[in-house]
C-alpha cells in the first residue's frame, strides 16, 4: 500500500495537523494585518523566526537521538557577545563568523565527548554546560552594549535578488535535513533515539551517531546566535534568557517526540512558524495584556494536541487490519 | 480517503483566504489631530514595580482629557528580546503615534526603534532606556543612585565598618553603573570592608535569604548596600540579630520607610536611605510623551531625568489619605502592604494618582491632567542612553551627598 504522500504532508515532514493550524493562523493574521502580505510584513516575519528555527534545528537532531540539550541558549548568549566585541575589530565579518561557529562546535564537541563518550547524563550535562556558558558571556561582556559590524547586519537581514536572506536559510534548513535524514548517519539516528539497545545489537555505532549530533546542534546554536546578532545589531549577555523554552516548544510543537526516534526538523521548523505567527495574530486581532499569554499557552498546547494526532492516527490506521 | 479529502478542503480554505487577504488595501487612516493611538509596551509582568507602573500609566491615559483623545493600549511581550521586537514592529504597522516601553535591552531594541522613528513615532523608554538616538529616555538611572547611596551609608557610618553588598541582577546597565559608583565611593574609605556580596535580583525572598547565610558568617555587619530587596535584607537582620541593626541604603517599600522613621528601631541601630528608582517614572514618561506629541512641550535633547526619590528618617511623613498631599510620602502599615513601593505615587509630579489608581490602573475620581514642570536633562551615559558619548567627568561621584573626609 506504498502511496506516495501528498504535497502538503510532505512539507509538514510529518507534522500535516501544525502545518494547517500555522497556515490557518496566517491566514487569520493576513485578515486582520493588511500589511502582513507585504515585502516588510514577510521579512519582519521571516527574521522573527530564523533564530528560533536554527536553534530549534540543532536541538531537534539532538532530541531525536533520545537525548536532551539545553546549552543553546548559552551558546547563543556567547555567540551575541562574541560578535558584538569582534566584529568591529581585526576578524571582521567572515572571521567573527568562523570563530562563533568554531565556539558552537567546541560546546557540542564537549557535550558529545561527556555524554555520547563517557555516558554522562545529557540532561545534568547540558545545564552545566549552560551555566558555564552563559557565565562566560557575562565576563566577556558585563553589560548591554558593543556593536555589530554592519556588513553583518545587512548580509543577514538583507535580501538576495528580492528574496529575504531569512527566508533563503529556512528553505536551506529543511534541504539540508531531508539530506541529512537520509545518510546512513541520519538513519542512525532516528534508530538510536527509538531503541538504542537494539541499534547497538544490530552493530550501529551509538556513541558515534549521538557525537555527531551534539556537535550538529552546537554548530546550528552558534549560527544562531550569529544571526541574533545580526537582528540586534549589539550585544547583550542576557539575550536568549528566556529562549530554552521556546526552543523546546517548537520541537514538541513541530510532533518531535521528546522520547527520541520520531519527528523531525521540518516539523520544528513549523513548530517555530507558529510560535512566531502566533504573537503577530495575537497582536493583530487585538489580544491585549495578559491574556496574551493565556492565548498563547491555549494555542501551544493546541499546537501540540495537533502535533501529536498524526502519530496517533497512524498508529490507529495500522492497528486496524490486524 | 475520507480524512485526505477533508484536509484538502482545509488547505484550500486556508490558501483562499490567504489569497483574498492579499487584495485588502490597506486603508489609509485619517490622523485627526485631536486623536492618538498610543501603545504601552511592557516587558515583564507581574512583579510588584512593573505592574505599579503601568497601573499608574493606564489610570493617566483614562484621566480628562486623555480619556477622550487617546485610543490606549497595553502588551505585554514577556521576557524574550524578539517578542518584544515583533511586538514593536507589530505596533509601527497598526499605525501608532506614541509609544512608551519598558526596554528588555538597551541595545537590542534600536533597529526597531529606529524604525518606528523613521515612521514618524514618538518612541520614550521609562526606567529602562535604549541607545538609539532617535528615542527618548525617561529614567533616573543616570541620578548616581550608586554614588549618593554609597555616600549616605558611608556618612552615616563615619566611614568605618563591615559592608554588605546586594547587587541587582546580572548583566544589566543599571547593575553595572549602580554597582561601579558605590564600589568607587566604598573603596575611597579604608575603613569600609565589603564582607559579602550577592546577586539578590532585585527581589526582597532572594536577598533576604542571602543576607540571612551572609549574617551568620559575619555576624557584626554593619550595613546592607541594596538597590532593591530592601525591605527583604532588613529583615533578615531583624531576624538574625534582632538587638542591633543596620545602616541601610535601598528602595521605598512603605514597610521599609516605616522602620527607617521608627523611634524603636532606631534606637536599635537602624539608619536607612529610602531612594532607588520608583514605578512613578512610567507615569511620569507618559505624561512627558503625551505633551510633547500634543505639542504643548518641546524636548531640545533626547534623554530626561526623573528625579531621583530620596527619603531620609527625618524626611519620611505618614499621610491621612489616600494620596501625597502636602509633602507626605508614606502610608500607614493599615493602608498598604509593607512591600508596597511608595513612589508609585508622587505628589508634585503625578497629582493625577491615588493608591488605588496604582493599585487598580482606574483614574482617580474627579481628577484632571496637570501641566508639568520644565524637565531636566540627563547627563550622557555611554551604553546607558548614548553610544558614542562622553560621560560627565564625575559621574562616578556623589551629587546629593557630601562627603565626610576619611577617617585616620
Amino acid at each position: 500500500m506504498a502511496k506516495a504522500s501528498p504535497w502538503y504532508r510532505r512539507l509538514g515532514g510529518g507534522a500535516t495537523p501544525a502545518m494547517l493550524l500555522l497556515i490557518l493562523m496566517l491566514g487569520i493574521y493576513a485578515v486582520y494585518e493588511p500589511s502582513a502580505l507585504t515585502s516588510f510584513g514577510i521579512s519582519n516575519l521571516l527574521n522573527n523566526a530564523i533564530v528560533l528555527a536554527l536553534a530549534a534545528t540543532g536541538l531537534t537532531i539532538v532530541v531525536l537521538t533520545g537525548e536532551f540539550d539545553l546549552s543553546g541558549a548559552g551558546v547563543v548568549a556567547i555567540c551575541n557577545v562574541m560578535a558584538a566585541t569582534l566584529s568591529m575589530g581585526a576578524p571582521g565579518s567572515m572571521g567573527t563568523l568562523g570563530l562563533v561557529l568554531l565556539v558552537g562546535l567546541l560546546v557540542g564537541a564537549i557535550n558529545a565527548y561527556l555524554i555520547a563518550i563517557l555516558g554522562l547524563q545529557s540532561l545534568a550535562v547540558t545545564i552545566g554546560s549552560l551555566i558555564v556558558c552563559q557565565g562566560i558571556a557575562l565576563v566577556l561582556l558585563p553589560a548591554p552594549g558593543g556593536e555589530v559590524a554592519e556588513a553583518i547586519i545587512s548580509g543577514v537581514t538583507g535580501d538576495l535578488f528580492g528574496i529575504p536572506i531569512a527566508g533563503i536559510m529556512f528553505v536551506a534548513l529543511a534541504l539540508a535535513w531531508t539530506f541529512l535524514k537520509n545518510t546512513r548517519w541520519g538513519i542512525a539516528v532516528y534508530a538510536v533515539g527509538a531503541d538504542p539497545v537494539a541499534s547497538r545489537l544490530s552493530g550501529l555505532n551509538v556513541p558515534t551517531t549521538k557525537f555527531i549530533a551534539f556537535v550538529l546542534a552546537g554548530l546550528c546554536y552558534g549560527a544562531a546566535g550569529f544571526v541574533y546578532s545580526a537582528e540586534i545589531g549589539s550585544g547583550d549577555p542576557r539575550i536568549s534568557d528566556s529562549f530554552l523554552l521556546y526552543m523546546f516548544a517548537a520541537v514538541a510543537i513541530g510532533g518531535t517526540s521528546l522520547m527520541g526516534g520520531r519527528g523531525g526538523v521540518r516539523g520544528s521548523l513549523v513548530g517555530v512558524g507558529i510560535l512566531t505567527v502566533m504573537q503577530k495574530m495575537l497582536f493583530a486581532i487585538g489580544v491585549a495584556e495578559f491574556y496574551t499569554n493565556i492565548f498563547n499557552g491555549l494555542i501551544m498546547i493546541a499546537a501540540i494536541f495537533f502535533g501529536q494526532l498524526s502519530p496517533l492516527v497512524a498508529r490507529i490506521a495500522r492497528r486496524r487490519p490486524a | 480517503m475520507e480524512s485526505k479529502r477533508i484536509s484538502r478542503g482545509i488547505a484550500k480554505a486556508a490558501a483562499a483566504a490567504l489569497v483574498s487577504s492579499m487584495c485588502v488595501v490597506p486603508l489609509s487612516q485619517a490622523k485627526a489631530k485631536d486623536h492618538y493611538k498610543v501603545f504601552l509596551n511592557m516587558s515583564y509582568s507581574g512583579n510588584s514595580w512593573q505592574a505599579a507602573a503601568a497601573n499608574g500609566i493606564k489610570a493617566l491615559a483614562a484621566t480628562p482629557p486623555y480619556d477622550k483623545m487617546i485610543e490606549f493600549k497595553t502588551v505585554i511581550s514577556g521576557t524574550d528580546v524578539q517578542r518584544q521586537i515583533s511586538d514593536l514592529q507589530s505596533m509601527i504597522a497598526a499605525g501608532a503615534d506614541a509609544i512608551l516601553i519598558m526596554p528588555l535591552s538597551p541595545t537590542a531594541l534600536n533597529r526597531v526603534v529606529k524604525q518606528a522613528c523613521d515612521k514618524g513615532i514618538a518612541v520614550f523608554t521609562y526606567d529602562a532606556t535604549v541607545t538609539q538616538p532617535c528615542a527618548h529616555n525617561v529614567s533616573s538611572i543616570t541620578a548616581r543612585y550608586g554614588a549618593n547611596t554609597a555616600q549616605w551609608m558611608v556618612n552615616q557610618m563615619g566611614g568605618k565598618g563591615e559592608v554588605v553588598f546586594n547587587h541587582g541582577v546580572a548583566g544589566t546597565t543599571v547593575t553595572k553603573t549602580y554597582d561601579e559608583q558605590a564600589y568607587g565611593v566604598f573603596k575611597k574609605y579604608p575603613g569600609i570592608k565589603i564582607v559579602g556580596d550577592f546577586y539578590g535580583n532585585w527581589n526582597d525572598a532572594t536577598s533576604q535569604e542571602e543576607v540571612a547565610k551572609i549574617l551568620a558568617a559575619h555576624p557584626n555587619i554593619d550595613g546592607i548596600w541594596s538597590v532593591d530587596g530592601s525591605y527583604g535584607s532588613l529583615q533578615a537582620v531583624i531576624n538574625g540579630r534582632p538587638a542591633r541593626l543596620v545602616t541601610m541604603a535601598g528602595q521605598s517599600n512603605n514597610g521599609y520607610r516605616l522602620a527607617i522613621a521608627d523611634p524603636a528601631m532606631q534606637a536599635k541601630g537602624l539608619k536607612g536611605v529610602s531612594s532607588s528608582s520608583g514605578p512613578s517614572v512610567g507615569g511620569y514618561a507618559f505624561k512627558l510623551m503625551m505633551e510633547v506629541v500634543t505639542g504643548k512641550k518641546k524636548l531640545e535633547q533626547q534623554n530626561v531625568e526623573f528625579p531621583l526619590p530620596w527619603v531620609e528618617p527625618k524626611d519620611v511623613k505618614v499621610c491621612p489619605g489616600d494620596a501625597f498631599v502636602d509633602g507626605c510620602n508614606t502610608f500607614p502599615a493599615d493602608k498598604v502592604s509593607a512591600l508596597f513601593l511608595d513612589t508609585s505615587l508622587d505628589g508634585k509630579l503625578l497629582p493625577e494618582l491615588s493608591i488605588d489608581a496604582v493599585q487598580t490602573g482606574n483614574p482617580k475620581a474627579g481628577a484632571k491632567m496637570e501641566e508639568l514642570p520644565p524637565v531636566k536633562y540627563a547627563d550622557t551615559l555611554p551604553g546607558v542612553n548614548c553610544t558614542d558619548c562622553t560621560p560627565p567627568a564625575d559621574w562616578l561621584e556623589p551629587n546629593l551627598v557630601k562627603p565626610i573626609p576619611v577617617p585616620n
